[in-house]
């Protein structure tokens, strides 16, 4: 398997970490010397013995740090003394030559299969090319150590000293997240960065999802570990923005990347080099917080497009993360972190082994994580008033919402200050009607976070997981994984609000007239969402190498992965329930169970006459019924979700130029998602007319059973790699890549109705075709400089394609938001009410007909690695991207632009062809639909530099080491539209855009960085996208 | 720990990582530092016309560990070998919060117009043992 094969990691931190060359020149290893070496750091004795024997001595910090050698004291032999020194130590030596000793993990698991005496040179190169950690360790401690001492043109000489007999092949079996070729580091064309579990350690986190939010190309931090968060996002994808239920936002507790600022879905994330599966209750991105940090060995982050290689969803970049599979002995973590303030206390416990028999190993863990919730009243930030406007829908609240204000009528009726929080005073503390109404009119209003809101949900993850690797025989190997994650989460929150009318007459009533009210009953016990996942993964591997009588040198892999994630959300409500029910009663519920939040002090003394319409109207509804059948029906979702992979490969050489071999890489792969989906919620409000409580109102029910979506994709795709000079002068190597991949996909699934039923029909079909050509060019030794272009794309979530939620629903839904609907692109505007016309239905949501959203990428690099300055690596690299057909909903024809007639208005004359008329009868030429679905319409761009340094250096005062990663954004626009109404390609549309045939070039430039406007127009022939941005954006940044 | 995130109508202009350490007989210190800066339109959506910076405080995190086999500083009891003790401080300044408001919702280009960036101090305590020798 690819990347799932433990050498690479292995050998990326070796290779990043100092190698530490000792020696002389000629050798007399057989000599007998006299040593008096005092205990001291084990890399310091082995230096001195090798300076003493005049050996050449190459082994890495790494090995030796933390370790200490007894005193040599008498007389040895380079052997007996290098016994001596590495007797205690899990530290063994080899002579790689007559004159150099390399110094290495000793054998462990796998030791029987690196070859007995009678094992000959092609069945060790088997062993070596599989899960071989120390052949892998001894193969490139002896290839790096001949090729780095012994130098260019004795290579050859080491050959014969080593098992495999083939250092160079040996140094350069390494795989990479970036490609399925065996390439070198040094001849990558992408920008990766590697955290190692060592670097994981010192960041001092406890999940994985925090590694990212430290890691600066992770746009906006990215993962939202929970709770409120911001719905729709503009600036491109935000799945995790839609994971919302009950109007709370990711009960499940996930975290995902972001790199780029691309959205989510624009990051690819791989386990072991493989998709895994997508989680939420919406089975729209994947995870990563359910990975358990002792599993990780390393965190792959290539900062490039990689759709060629790895299918979709890699624009932004791909992260791979690599799981451990071997440890020493019984590995027992425990952690502990504890928040200054209340909230948020995590623990976390791994227990890891591995068991090792002849041909193969076992390895399992077991991992617990939790987390307490994070409550807004946790801290004294979160439960300050302000916090309120970090809210779901982005509402606008002062002192929270409602903030409380005095209501005259209740403080002259109780002869002291009596508030009520559910009249907003727009914080100026003076009621006014119409500020009432103008929230009242919102239903979405009242979801604001409030104190006794869970920002983020209480967690608890567990993790089993078992690995297995086994030599099957005839040079074929076998990798299995099994996991399973179970996952619960509880989000407490506020309850609901009922909406009603409280009429002129209520005593509390401060208006003087009929108003519309929504209430939330805060007394209640909160209510409980709760979110239960159940994560099983199936990996199963095979590799081998092909006959070598046609194919010599040329190796095979299949890979699967069957990814199951069920999620059910459900919301606890019991409580809640019994508490109506006591509170249409009339009686007090206050000081229950001690909560109380201060917002109602004067339910205590409930006499029915406040603003609370129930005390007074009780008798005239059957109140267990309306509880029952209306109010608080359970509301429950279902998600399975199940990605099922299959990639076949073969690769080797097929033909050696002067300076190296062509290789190819020839794969297959065919991928199939399915998205089962459960909704089922009842939206009810309630209307109290005038002194009498009669249900006027509405009720929605969405029952959404077993809506199923599925897509199977068929893939082939192929990689080059050819070497093009080598050891000439700035140019010690040149090597171009070139990759293509094309893809079929075919998906079924149950399309929105368009004011009826949903049907079954085809939806995500695509045929896409992606490239990359990539060079790397080593000028010097240490120095080089790469670059690669090519395509990626984003396919449509299936959710996006053809799952019924939400839906279309009838203008008339919200009627009493938009008391009429005028058809202004007719002359004279048509009123439909007025006219006795149907009000149209408003399509939206999902869309059958979504293409990949699609992009280009361009990435240079420059990478220095002084020989000079051991230990030092510095990278500076630039991507960027331009995507166009992003999936969006335009804002001028989203739920929310529909809310009144001038924006209508605007929404007819800006875009007929989302209207749909009826074709015939009495109402032909009418409006029957608003089409305001998401399309393919959005163009995105953005480009970036990123610098990294890392420094180790070894000092007699210890090591010391640096990293650091600057991503500086030198351009990004958020999601625009790409098209005009005309449906003619731009660049960018909205409210503020100009005419672009009513100015001059230099008069539209102008324009255009006054408005932001960004369009063809204004641009020069000779500008490119990204200088235009970069103009309109930084220009009107605050210095 | 926590960190939450609205993203809104951002625009991001740069973040940054750093990472100091030093280890010396078995210790290991480490500074951790992140920061970033995004900038913001005021307004909501892209009928605002002016711009506000977000320049998020620095987060300051800092981590150590003990490695009793190194034995380096102090004698270790035959119980703690194979054993490392790890712990630190995340947001050592407690940054928290940085809120910003845009504004009222003029449209619905822009429905996330608060952003709140939000993370606590905490400690935290490790305890990784390997017992080797039961199952080889």
């Amino acid at each position: 398997m690819a990347n799932s094969d433990p050498r690479p990691n292995r050998w990326r931190r070796r290779f990043a970490a100092a190698l530490l060359v000792v020696g002389g020149t000629s050798a007399h290893a057989e000599q007998t010397l006299h040593f008096d070496l005092p205990a001291q750091p084990l890399g310091e004795s082995l230096q001195q013995v090798a300076e003493r024997f005049d050996l050449k001595i190459a082994f890495y910090n790494e090995y030796t740090d933390g370790l200490h050698a007894p005193p040599l004291r008498g007389d040895f032999t380079s052997s007996e003394a290098f016994d001596a020194l590495l007797a205690d130590t899990p530290l063994e030596y080899i002579f790689v030559v007559q004159t150099t000793v390399a110094v290495r993990p000793r054998a462990e698991v796998a030791t029987t299969r690196e070859g007995g005496p009678t094992m000959n040179k092609k069945e060790t190169q088997a062993n070596e090319r599989r899960t071989t950690r120390t052949g892998a360790v001894r193969s490139f401690v002896a290839g790096l150590a001949a090729t780095l001492l012994a130098g260019p043109g004795s290579a050859g000489s080491a050959d014969d000293e080593t098992d495999n007999g083939n250092e160079d092949d040996n140094v350069e079996v390494v795989i990479v997240t970036g490609t399925r070729m065996k390439l070198p580091p040094a001849q990558q064309i992408n920008s990766v960065i590697t955290y190692t579990a060592e670097d994981l350690e010192i960041m001092g986190v406890a999940t994985v999802d925090e590694v990212f939010r430290r890691l600066p190309q992770n746009i906006f931090g990215g993962t939202q570990a929970g709770g409120a968060n911001s719905s729709t996002d503009y600036s491109g994808g935000g799945e995790l923005e839609l994971e919302t239920f009950n109007g709370t936002a990711n009960v499940t507790g996930a975290s995902t990347v972001n790199l780029r600022g691309i959205g989510e879905r624009g990051t690819l994330i791989l386990v072991d080099g493989k998709r895994i599966g997508q989680s939420g209750i919406l089975g729209g991105f994947s995870d990563i917080s359910s990975i358990p940090m002792a599993m990780v060995e390393r965190v792959d982050i290539l900062l490039d497009g990689a759709s060629v290689i790895y299918g979709p969803d890699a624009i932004g970049g791909v992260v791979n993360i690599i799981l451990r599979k071997d440890f020493k002995g019984i590995l027992v973590r425990v952690r502990h972190d504890a928040p200054a303030e209340r909230g948020q206390s995590q623990q976390t416990a791994s227990i890891a082994t591995t068991y090792g028999w002849d041909r193969g190993s076992l390895t399992g863990t077991l991992n617990y994580f939790r987390t307490g919730a994070l409550d807004l009243s946790d801290s004294n930030i979160t439960s300050a008033g302000t916090y309120g406007r970090f809210t779901p829908f982005g509402t606008v609240s002062g002192q929270g919402w409602p903030p409380p204000v005095a209501i005259s009528a209740l403080t002259e009726a109780y002869g002291e200050p009596a508030y009520d929080a559910s009249v907003p005073a727009n914080g100026d503390g003076v009621v006014a009607v119409e500020d009432f109404l103008g929230t009242a009119n919102n239903p979405l209003m009242d979801d604001n976070p409030r104190t006794g809101d869970d920002l983020i949900p209480a967690r608890t993850d567990y993790n089993i997981r078992l690995d297995l690797r086994q030599e099957l025989g005839a040079g074929i190997g076998l990798d299995a994984a099994l996991q399973y994650a179970p996952r619960e989460t509880n989000t407490s929150r506020h309850n609901t609000y009922l909406q009603f009318s409280v009429p002129e007459s209520n005593l509390h009533n401060p208006f003087g007239e009929d108003v519309l009210l929504a209430k939330r009953f805060s007394e209640f016990q909160d209510l409980v969402t709760r979110a239960e996942s159940d994560s099983l993964t199936v990996d199963v591997g095979f590799d081998g190498e092909l006959p070598s009588r046609w194919f010599e040198g040329w190796d095979w892999q299949v890979e699967g992965r069957l990814s199951r994630i069920e999620t059910q959300t459900m919301i606890l409500n019991e409580l809640r329930r019994r508490q109506l029910d006591a509170a249409l009663e009339g009686k007090t519920l206050i000081g229950e169970n001690g909560y109380n939040h201060g917002q109602w002090p004067y339910l205590d003394r409930n006499d029915g006459l406040f603003l609370n319409p129930f005390g007074e109207t009780l008798s005239a509804v059957n109140p267990q019924t309306l509880v029952d059948e209306l109010v608080f029906p359970p509301q429950l979702n279902n998600t399975l979700s199940e990605t099922a992979t299959i990639n076949a490969f073969v690769r080797g050489e097929v033909y050696e130029l002067p300076a190296g071999s062509i290789q190819l890489v020839l794969g297959s792969e065919r991928r199939r998602k399915v998205l089962d989906f459960q909704y089922r919620t009842t939206d009810t409000r309630l209307t109290l007319a005038n002194n009498g409580l009669g249900i006027q109102g509405f009720r929605q029910a969405t029952n959404l059973d077993d809506q199923r979506a599925e897509r199977t994709v068929d893939a082939f795709y192929a990689e080059f790699f050819v070497p093009l000079a080598k050891d000439l002068p700035l140019v010690t190597e040149l090597a171009v890549t070139l990759s293509g991949r094309t893809e079929n996909a075919d998906g079924t699934g149950a399309s929105p109705p368009a004011g009826g039923e949903p049907g079954v029909e085809k939806s995500g079909n695509y045929d896409y075709k992606t490239w990359q050509l990539g060079a790397s060019w080593q000028i010097v030794e240490g120095l080089r400089l790469y670059g690669s272009r090519h395509t990626s794309f984003i396919t449509p979530s299936l959710l996006q394609l053809s799952i019924h939620v939400p839906s279309a629903v009838p203008y008339s839904f919200a009627e009493s938001f938009w008391p009429s609907f005028v058809d202004a692109s007719v002359n004279p505007p048509v009123n439909y009410v007025a006219e006795g016309i149907p009000l149209p239905w408003i399509l939206q949501g999902s869309n059958p007909e979504l293409k990949p959203e699609r992009g280009t990428v361009n990435s240079i690099g420059l990478q220095w690695r002084p020989g000079f300055v051991p230990g030092l690596e510095a990278e500076l690299s630039y991507a960027g991207s331009e995507l166009y057909d992003r999936i969006a909903v335009r804002p001028e024809l989203s739920f929310a632009s529909f809310t009144g007639t001038t924006v209508t208005a605007e929404i007819l004359a800006r875009f007929p062809n989302s209207l749909r008329r009826y074709d015939s009868g009495p109402h032909e030429g009418f409006i029957r639909e608003l089409d305001g679905r998401a399309i393919n319409i959005g163009y995105q761009e953005n480009a970036n530099l990123d610098y990294r340094l890392r420094y180790r250096v070894e000092t007699r005062f210890g090591e010391f080491s640096m990293q650091a990663n600057v991503n500086k954004v030198i351009a990004y626009n958020r999601l625009d539209s790409q098209n005009d109404d005309a449906g003619r390609l731009r660049k960018f549309v909205g409210p503020n855009a100009r005419e672009v045939s009513a100015c001059s070039e230099n008069d539209c430039k102008a324009d255009c960085r006054r408005s932001r406007t960004w369009d063809s127009r204004c641009r020069s022939p000779s500008s490119t996208t990204r200088r235009t941005v970069r103009s309109s954006v930084n220009g009107t940044w605050p210095r | 720990m926590a960190e939450i995130v609205a993203t809104g109508n951002r625009i991001p202009k740069y973040s940054q990582h750093l990472n100091l350490g030093w280890e010396y007989r078995g210790l290991r210190l480490n500074v951790d530092l992140s920061h970033r800066e995004d900038a913001s339109q005021l307004g909501g959506g892209r009928t605002g016309d002016e711009w506000v910076t977000q320049n998020y405080p620095v987060s300051v995190n800092l981590s150590g560990a003990y490695d009793f086999d190194a034995g380096g500083w102090f004698g270790a009891p035959a119980f703690l070998q194979g054993t490392t003790l790890r712990f630190g401080i995340n947001d050592l300044l407690d940054h928290r919060v940085k809120i910003t408001f845009n504004g009222e919702t003029d449209n619905d280009y822009n429905q996330g117009v608060s952003f709140l960036d939000y993370s606590n101090r905490s400690y935290y305590v490790e305890i990784a043992a390997t017992i080797d020798g039961l199952l080889r």
